[in-house]
């Protein structure tokens, strides 16, 4: 329930030809490489890479990201519908970590 | 410049700490008016509030850890487990308590009789987030959230006609209007009065001022994009009182709840629309 879980929200129905707005919150960190004040220690970057927008498992968007993109990051991706179908979001982090999400949307 | 300083919002990717970076370009272009900086924090705070609330992702948490610490045997005045509405009704008085709880004392309350938890591990609890912005994922913030949100949409109603309730309510305003402290210092300082007050580009709201402080109060707990979390009342509580110099504020005690019976009390009849977004 940590690191890595998100929430994609896309509005459940649209017109064909429509643009929609996918909005997604993913809980991150989004640290970069730091030194702790402390004892010194080098502490590793913990961040986001990179987000992929599928459409019907077609590649849409890509997010490429880094250490600059601030804490729990909220993003939102416009994508034009032509048909229903399922909206797939797939992240990955510097550390290996990896996810999707998907959200279905009908078009009329 | 309007557009330039919108567009360094934008590039800094997700909801940064926008108000730094508009400041960094308004240096380098002239100083902006406290107007403009109004309006620009106007805007900003707009651009959160039609996204979707990284707080949500609290009420999640809430609920697994709702059933890990035996939660659903909570009464919240509605019945045990009873939670949809539940927050609406709070601070009540709780006879099998024989006191007036707000939602905050309440759930520590069940802690310390359902998981078996003493009053320092509830307050460790409590706090196990506290000062530690950007990646802490506290249970009891979720836990709050969640049992919050289950009644969003319920109109808050503290029943002040029941005599424990009021006298709740008049120990919380005479806290609120005496000034104490160092500094002389007391929530009517800064929220309170007819004229409006401003610290720095934020609008302070007033109890003195019909219908805002139920604005103020349906929207917690509230999540800080600075923090990177979800700040609750008692949270809020502990932070005034710090910036007043009063004692150090025990979260649960009867002063948070002589606070929330007086600001939840003015509040009745808000709509309650948790998580709320600011800076």
């Amino acid at each position: 329930m940590a690191v890595g879980t998100g929430i994609l929200r896309v509005p459940k129905e649209a017109k064909k030809g429509e643009v929609v707005r996918v909005q997604m919150v993913i809980t991150h960190p989004m640290s970069p490489a730091r030194k702790d004040p402390q004892t010194g220690q080098q502490i590793p970057a913990h961040h986001l890479t990179k987000l992929d927008l599928l459409f019907n498992d077609k590649l849409v968007s890509t997010i490429n990201m880094g250490a600059g993109v601030s804490a729990n990051p909220f993003m939102a991706l416009t994508l034009k519908v032509e048909e229903s179908g399922v909206v797939k979001i797939v992240y990955e982090d510097n550390k290996g970590g990896k996810w999707e999400k998907t959200a279905e949307i009908k078009v009329s | 410049m309007k557009k330039k300083l919108l567009l360094g919002v934008f590039t800094a990717g997700a909801i940064a700490g926008g108000l730094l970076s508009t400041k960094a370009f308004a240096q380098v272009e002239g100083e902006i008016s406290p107007e403009e900086e109004m309006r620009l924090v106007q805007e900003f705070n707009k651009m959160l509030a039609e996204g979707v609330n990284p707080g949500e992702i609290w009420y999640e948490v809430g609920k697994e850890a709702i059933k890990k610490y035996h939660l659903d045997k909570c009464d919240l005045g509605l019945g045990p487990g009873v939670f949809k509405g539940a927050a609406a009704q709070l601070p009540r008085y709780f006879a099998d308590a024989g006191k007036v709880m707000d939602l905050e004392t309440r759930v520590g309350w069940c802690l310390q009789k359902y998981a078996g938890m003493t009053q320092d591990q509830v307050l460790k609890f409590v706090r196990q987030c506290w000062g530690k912005s950007g990646n802490c994922m506290s249970e009891y913030d979720g836990i709050i959230m969640y049992l919050t949100m289950e009644s969003n949409g319920h109109k808050i109603n503290v029943n002040l006609k029941d005599p424990h309730v009021k006298k709740m309510f008049e120990m919380g305003k005479q806290v609120y209007y005496t000034r104490l402290g160092p500094w002389d210092f007391n929530c009517a300082t800064c929220h309170a009065g007819k004229k409006e007050v401003r610290i720095r580009a934020t609008r302070l709201w007033s109890a003195d001022r019909p219908g805002e402080a139920g604005g103020a109060v349906s929207i917690f707990p509230k999540y800080l994009v600075r923090w990177g979390m979800p700040m609750s009342m008692h949270y809020r509580y502990a932070e005034c009182i710090r910036q007043m110099r009063w004692p150090e504020f025990i979260p649960h005690s009867d002063l948070g709840v002589a606070l929330s019976t007086y600001m939840y009390g003015l509040a009745n009849g808000t709509e309650i629309k948790a998580p709320g977004i600011g800076r």
